[in-house]
């Protein structure tokens, strides 16, 4: 993989779009983090007021990776030759000539930056729409938790499977479904509002329905945002009568979806899960089951060929209950999305 | 836009009772509460089953009403899986789209008698037939030849008929043939039969041979699919202006594809709803098992693959 300007490659719908790049947790003081997002390789790091950055994985005098270097003094040094960048990306210590003020056009290439739920989210264009919204990020009641980086081919067909409750009985056995008395799907909406898809709710029988481990009635109610961020808010009844006590009518559990493109058939999910019910469970039990959730998920996901989603409902045998999964392939190709897409 | 033709639509499975061993009688109620026209003996109903298959079936005419359809199906365990869907994964309030009621098998009023001829599951229009006949003072004799008394539908209620005759294949019971019952008919007698392939090849045989005129008969298990329902209509493109013909016998979505226009689709069984379009000018017979009827209404669409018009043009948004 190599840092080109592929701005002219990729449609502007993604290029002028906010991608993930890492999570808060992935990027510490002190340490230079490489990334990939769309064949473009990125470095990330965290300066002294805490403020991310993510800047072309390049230095501008010789080429070499940023990211190979160290920071010192808040200054990103280069590996080569130890030329310094502030945290505006500008040079300001070529150490072979070190009286000297360098160059004006001694600066590398920085992108925009946010740092939203608990992710950084970055945009190499210019961007057209502001980060997808997350209601719960801002909701005192909701306990919210970060999982992943899991790693998936396509980042598509990585959401599709989000959004995809008639897999649960399956690759989730025993967890989110019954291999044995798997649920029939009931007929549900699809509309789009605000370049946005919602669907009406679809009820499903979870077994170890969330990190409770006790067994629930779940009702999805899904919304893809973008191409690779997609978010459900999941209502969750206590099927056994014997513990239904243990639930409350306001009981949600939400996962806010995103996928990292690294190229077309290489990406890295990260989700953010907020929950309200009461107890709530550690970070670690909601990560332990998000971990073997996604796993199970790229286990069978990763086996999908081709490896890049067909947006052409021609290309694959779709049936009613995969509306969403329709919709979401026709929309991105209303969309013009060509990359990682056939 | 104006609804669909009034015979046809969502309905939906409101009873189901047991007719007799591996027959159920299924009572259909229209999903939107309507009046429903009457029904005649004979009558069947084309059904479109959420597998694809689009299946006939007689109405019990007696016991329809304005507010229901009553059809029997036995099931067969060897057909093309029509009747196995009905009993085997059927549940009651469950929709199905009725495509059509239509009547190919009509009581025509000339007869000064009348002979009805029934086997097996072909007892259905012939009840209805013999029903209509007594409740009009008409003279009618019943023959019904079955497999055992519990695999016949209404076997008790008619065993008690002095007019009915029924032949279960009890050990001792001698069962005439058809032939034999046909002997010595006259004229003036209307012979009505409904039964399996071989029943109706020996009354069209014997028909011909004793110069019988007044014969009419309808076999179950017919494999043509009936495309009576469906008449030729222009389809109007309107981005492109495009006009587009629609054989009686191809879908919109063959028509489309003939003229290499871009659609997306992919089951073309209307069960999946990726060929789902917006029209815009049209009235629209909504065959696909994906959304309700007043769905679409509601969305102004229309699944290509399945789907047709009740008007001669219909105006699509694409």
């Amino acid at each position: 993989m190599n840092t080109t300007d592929n701005e002219n490659r990729i449609e502007p719908a993604l290029y002028n779009d906010w991608h993930v790049v890492a999570s808060s947790e992935e990027v510490v003081e002190g340490k230079l983090v490489p990334s990939t997002l769309l064949e473009r390789d990125l470095v990330i790091w965290r300066d002294a007021q805490g403020e991310a950055h993510v800047w072309e994985d390049l230095c501008i005098h010789r080429g070499a990776r940023l990211s190979k270097g160290f920071i010192a003094n808040d200054r990103v040094v280069c590996p080569y030759h130890g030329w310094n960048y502030d945290g505006t990306g500008q040079c300001t210590l070529i150490p072979a000539s070190p009286g000297e003020t360098p160059m004006k056009k001694a600066k590398t290439i920085v992108h925009q930056v946010q740092e939203k739920y608990g992710l950084i989210w970055t945009c190499l264009g210019t961007p057209e729409r502001d980060i997808p919204e997350f209601p719960q990020w801002d909701d005192d009641s909701y306990k919210k938790v970060v999982c992943g980086p899991y790693a998936f081919k396509s980042g598509y067909r990585a959401l599709e499977n989000f959004v995809d409750p008639s897999h649960f009985p399956f690759v989730h056995a025993g967890v989110n479904g019954l291999p044995d008395a798997p649920d029939p799907i009931p007929p549900y909406k699809v509309w789009e509002e605000d370049g946005v898809l919602h669907t009406s709710e679809v009820q499903v029988t979870q077994p170890y329905g969330d990190p409770r481990e006790v067994p629930v009635i779940a009702y999805y109610a899904y919304k893809v945002m973008r191409p690779c961020v997609a978010y459900f808010k999941k209502r969750v009844v206590i099927s056994d009568p014997e513990r239904a006590h243990e639930g409350n009518d306001s009981d949600r559990f939400c996962t806010f979806f995103t996928a990292q493109q690294v190229d077309a058939e290489h990406s890295i999910v990260r989700i953010c899960c907020a929950m309200n019910f009461d107890p709530q469970p550690s970070d670690e039990a909601v990560r332990r089951r998000q971990d073997l959730v996604y796993e199970q998920d790229a286990a069978i996901v990763d086996t999908q060929r081709p490896e890049r989603i067909p947006v052409d409902l021609r290309a694959e045998l779709h049936h009613r209950t995969d509306l969403l999964g329709m919709k979401y392939r026709a929309w991105m190709r209303d969309m013009g999305i060509e990359y990682g897409t056939v | 836009m104006a609804p669909s033709e009034p015979r046809s639509g969502m309905f939906r499975v409101q009873a189901m009772r047991l007719g007799g061993d591996q027959i159920h009688l299924l009572e259909l109620v229209p999903v939107e509460p309507r009046e429903l026209p009457a029904v005649e003996p004979g009558a069947h109903l084309d059904l479109q089953l959420p597998n694809g298959m689009l299946r006939q079936y007689s109405l019990v005419t007696p016991l329809c009403s304005a507010q229901r359809y009553v059809i029997a199906v036995k099931r067969e365990a060897l057909g093309r899986g029509g009747s196995r869907w009905l009993h085997d994964e059927l549940r009651l309030g469950q929709t199905l789209p009725v495509v059509a009621c239509r009547n190919s098998f009509q009581l025509q009023d000339s007869a000064g008698r009348y002979l009805l001829l029934a086997g097996g599951i072909g007892i259905t229009p012939i009840y209805s037939m013999y029903r209509q006949l007594q409740a009009e003072g008409k003279k009618v004799r019943l023959h019904y030849w079955g497999r055992g008394a519990e695999g016949m539908l209404f076997h008790q209620e008619l065993q008690a008929e002095a007019e009915a005759r029924l032949y279960a294949g009890d050990a001792g019971q001698k069962r005439p043939r058809l032939h034999e019952v046909l002997k010595g008919i006259g004229p003036d007698t209307a012979v009505y039969c409904c039964g399996p392939q071989l029943m109706v090849d020996e009354l069209v045989a014997t028909a011909a041979e004793q110069g019988l005129a007044d014969v009419h008969y309808e076999r179950f298990g017919k494999t043509e699919v009936d495309t009576a329902h469906s008449d030729s209509f222009e389809l109007v493109l309107a981005r492109s202006g495009q006009r587009i013909q629609v054989a009686a016998d191809e879908t919109m979505l063959e028509a489309l594809i003939r003229q290499d226009i871009d659609v997306m689709y992919s089951c073309e069984q209307g069960l999946c709803g990726a060929c789902e379009v917006k029209y815009l000018e049209g009235e629209a017979i909504h065959l696909d098992s994906v959304l309700q009827p007043h769905e679409h209404e509601a969305n102004g669409t229309i699944m290509l693959c399945c789907s047709r018009a009740a008007s001669k043009r219909m105006v699509l948004d694409i």
